[in-house]
């Protein structure tokens, strides 16, 4: 079905659906802010030094409290921002500092208002310069799939919250990158619906074989998505520890109740709510 | 009596920090023994959206008219209003009668709608360019701002004498009239629109590998437009205006020159007319722009 989705050669990047590791080596991130009012602003470090792996086919997942600097790293991650220390790599490329090599889904929905859902959806392709006829014959399969088939012609301020959510990832999914971000995608939903998009997340992981490095609050969550969790704490963030979730794929939601997940529940639950170092 | 109770709070306010750590629900249990006593009135809210009988409002409206118009020519007949300076609506209207049965009215009004209209088209285009140049560069924005500023702050109408001079008695100095009057309105309406636009946005661009002018294109101007359309109600009014003045300093036609001209030889009656279809003419361009802005505004917030 996303067969169709047009190849493009970036050069030195490999493209396409699936197949590439992100590895972040080392990224450290300082702002520079003034303490007080008055004071001249200094270099405070908000994320220390984290090191962290994707392989192809995996989703990842970063647990951490509000402001240990996930949304910095992921900023980082997708070229936005340059690393105060530390490279950023794509099947060992570097490609610290630029952009374009990652689907990258906001902690906002940020569809454009004043745009369809549809000419939402493909804004990442027609930015890689993909002909519309193209982007739109693969952009309508997914839309139907993904229960946005009647909404394709309204404009964001018509859909609810979770359908918005789902129109972002379907953005991110679209953009057709090897390796996908996405800040606290479900974070705004309903208890059911986000049941249904973390199965579809799932799904579409299954199918795309993409590397997905996934922030959430949820350990529920996180456990049930992830192959890998890494666990951050502080303020800066530093990663305290890196779990590998062996339950067997594919899940559904029968495994949260087997002690299994319990017990890695359990683990990441220790570690966030240890204060101590 | 304010100041002893400031004073005499203080020590206490810091007697309590020092003291004890108290708990939220202490904190909210404090506040409310000392917030004053509600008396226990509950208040009907009147609904916001009420309306007002369409048929009474008409009634009214008409009511105003016949009586202004209605005094004004019987005061003209019984002599308490001096008709020779205030002239009377059965003078006005024979006057209209004869002027445009003359023709040469009509041509006066196309002559100011032109001058208008193209102004008005001139200056949105112009300053919304220029507002939304100041996207590109931020030492160009901050150092163009004070000046964007000061010729909009300006009385522009002052410059009419120099701008007749400049472009001749002909057309053009009331089309730059006009487009100087809305220039710099929309130049900073654009510049407003320019600074909000939505920093997200940008980044989640930005993260797609978009170009400069991709994210102009897709993002700044479409964001930017709702700032224009508000802009574009003031400015059309603006736009009438500086045509008119513009025929006020020199002309040889348009509604402003033959206001000006009706008023140098006491002809109170054809001031009248040309102040009446000038209102008309304004209310036209005023519902047009409205549904203008009407149409776009919904195809830019999607609601229907
Ligand atoms: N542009 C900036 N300038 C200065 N400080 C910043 C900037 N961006 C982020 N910070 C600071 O960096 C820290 C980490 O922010 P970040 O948004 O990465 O946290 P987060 O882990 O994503 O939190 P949340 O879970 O609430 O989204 C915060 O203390 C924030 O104030
Ligand atoms: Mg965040």
């Amino acid at each position: 079905m996303a067969a169709e989705i047009v190849e493009e050669d970036l050069g030195t990047v490999a493209t396409g659906v699936a197949g590439s590791t992100l590895t972040v080596n080392n990224v450290g991130k300082s702002y520079n802010i003034a303490k007080t009012p008055k004071s001249p602003p200094e270099p405070t470090p908000v994320l220390q030094p984290v090191s962290i792996t994707a392989p192809p086919g995996e989703l990842v997942t970063i647990v951490g409290p509000s402001g240990c600097g996930k949304s910095t790293l992921f900023g980082i991650v997708a070229g936005l921002e340059e690393p105060t220390q530390g490279t950023v790599e794509i099947d060992g490329q570097d490609v610290t500092g630029t952009t374009g090599h990652v689907g990258y889904m906001l902690q906002k929905d940020m569809l454009l208002p004043w745009r369809s859902i549809l000419d939402n959806v493909i804004i990442g392709l027609e930015v890689r310069g993909v002909k519309r006829s193209d982007a739109v014959a693969a952009a309508r399969p997914l839309l139907q799939e993904y229960g946005l088939g009647d909404y394709e012609q309204a404009r964001p301020a018509q859909l609810s919250g979770g359908m918005r959510q789902r129109a972002a990832l379907l953005r991110t999914l679209l953009f057709n990158r090897p390796i996908m971000l996405l800040d606290e995608p479900f974070g705004a939903l309903d208890a059911q619906t986000r049941l249904q998009m973390q199965l579809w997340l799932l799904e579409v992981q299954e199918s795309f074989q993409k590397s997905i490095v996934f922030v959430t609050h949820d350990i529920d969550e996180a456990v049930l998505l992830s192959d890998r969790i890494y666990v951050m704490r502080g303020r800066p963030g530093y990663v305290a520890r890196e779990i590998h979730v062996d339950l067997p794929k594919p899940r559904d939601t029968q495994i949260t109740t087997t002690p299994e997940f319990t017990a890695y529940k359990d683990e990441v639950r220790s570690l966030l709510m240890d204060k101590g170092e | 009596m304010t100041v002893t109770a400031v004073t005499t709070q203080k020590p206490e306010t810091a007697a309590q920090e020092v003291g004890a750590h108290r708990t939220p629900t202490q904190v909210l249990q404090e506040l409310e023994a000392k917030a004053p006593k509600e008396s226990a009135k509950s208040r009907k809210v009147l609904s916001e959206d009420r309306k007002a009988s369409p048929v009474l409002v008409n009634l009214l409206r008409i009511a105003v008219v016949v009586v202004v118009f209605g005094g004004w020519e019987l005061g003209t007949r019984t002599g308490h209003i001096n008709a020779f300076f205030w002239s009377s609506p059965s003078r006005i209207f024979a006057k209209a009668q004869e002027q445009f049965a003359a023709g040469t009215f009509w041509g006066d009004i196309a002559y100011t709608m032109t001058s208008s209209v193209v102004g008005f088209i001139l200056g949105t285009l112009i300053g919304t360019a220029l507002g939304l140049s100041f996207w590109w560069s931020k030492t160009y924005a901050q150092t163009a701002e004070p000046f964007v500023i000061m010729f909009e702050a300006l009385p522009k109408i002052a410059l009419a004498p120099l701008i007749v001079l400049v472009l001749g008695v002909g057309i053009d100095s009331k089309i730059a009239l006009a487009a100087a009057l809305v220039l710099a309105i929309q130049a900073l309406n654009a510049y407003s629109g320019v600074r909000t636009v939505d920093r997200d946005i940008i980044r989640m661009m930005n993260s797609l590998g978009a170009s400069r002018m991709k994210i102009f294109r897709s993002v700044v101007i479409p964001s930017t437009l709702p700032w224009i359309i508000s802009g574009l109600r003031v400015t059309i009014g603006l736009a009438l205006a500086g045509a008119i003045v513009g025929e006020f300093i020199g002309s040889s036609q348009g509604l402003g020159y033959r206001i000006m001209y009706a008023g140098s030889v006491y002809d109170i009656a054809l001031v009248w007319l040309g102040v009446f279809v000038l209102a008309i003419l304004s209310v036209l361009l005023y519902i047009v722009v409205a549904f203008l802005e009407k149409r776009l505004g919904t195809q830019l917030s999607g609601k229907k």
